[in-house]
């Protein structure tokens, strides 16, 4: 029987299906059961999704130009 | 920087080696590429590994054949210049914190001895990314807390979440086992998790 603590630490796991077949009907028992592990995996999701789209922002115009203006050069 | 416009530039533009196009792909990816840099060198060599990689891909460019994604062929050039550094150093990967977790969202008290949470998660009142981000204030303390994580988390994270790349991709990028990459990844995401649950429950970074 997985407890809260495992559903936390395996949660990237269960995200990524790095998880047996067997160990992920597990994972969903538990989560049907427990509100609070419901509760973290939505958070969880939430808080990968918004970090991703920060990290995405690119590189500001000025700088980008002085690089592919050097690369071009050299080449 | 959003996916729809990453996808914008051009390719045929590219592999005729346009000024416009290539600016905007540095733009779009000179920073990424600098992630993936650090988690195999030194901060201060991977700046020259990127510069040197821009080089590389703006020449080879025009023989582009479009077999894996443009960011999957750039990450792939940029970290075999990055291990190429490394072999000729004779030095191997090394991580000086790579063990690090962010806030204290797993804190001993969140779970009872029996494995439970003491107790569960608290509310939040921002419930999508898309409400979070309209918060810059917490938009501003994902930033920062992104730059303090340990160069191998950053770069794990940003090829699965950021730029979907899959896990044996990464792991043959960076030089690491699988293993190595679902714990880093699973330890960036928990600390970014540590941001956010602290904000939405204190209203500070």
């Amino acid at each position: 029987m997985l407890k809260c603590k495992d559903i936390v630490a395996r949660s990237s796991d269960y995200l990524d299906g790095e998880l047996t077949s067997w160990a992920r009907i597990n994972y969903r028992v538990h989560l049907m059961m427990c509100t609070h592990c419901r509760r973290y995996l939505r958070h969880f999701r939430i808080a990968i999704q918004a970090a991703a789209r920060v990290a995405r922002t690119g590189t500001d115009p000025v700088t980008a130009e002085q690089i592919s203006e050097s690369v071009q050069r050299n080449s | 920087m959003t996916i729809e416009q990453t996808q914008a530039v051009d390719l045929a533009l590219l592999r005729a080696q346009d000024h416009g196009a290539f600016t905007q792909l540095v733009q779009q990816y000179h920073g990424q590429l600098l992630v993936v840099a650090r988690a195999i060198v030194r901060p201060a060599q991977a700046e020259e590994v990127v510069q040197e990689a821009w080089v590389s891909i703006f020449r080879a460019l025009p023989k582009f054949e479009g077999r894996s994604s443009i960011k999957t062929w750039m990450f792939t050039i940029v970290s075999n210049a990055a291990k190429g550094k490394l072999r000729k150093e004779n030095r191997e990967i090394t991580w000086d914190d790579a063990e690090r977790v962010l806030g204290d969202y797993l804190s001993e008290d969140r779970f009872k001895s029996d494995g439970h949470w003491s107790s569960g998660p608290v509310n939040w009142h921002m419930e999508s990314p898309d409400r979070i981000l309209e918060e810059s204030q917490l938009k501003q303390c994902i930033e920062k807390n992104l730059a303090l994580l340990p160069d191998a988390q950053r770069a794990v994270f940003l090829l699965r979440d950021v730029e979907q790349q899959p896990l044996d991709t990464i792991c043959n990028m960076l030089g690491i086992t699988n293993s190595n990459a679902r714990v880093l990844l699973h330890r960036a995401r928990v600390s970014l998790l540590s941001v956010v649950d602290h904000y939405q429950e204190t209203g500070q970074c």
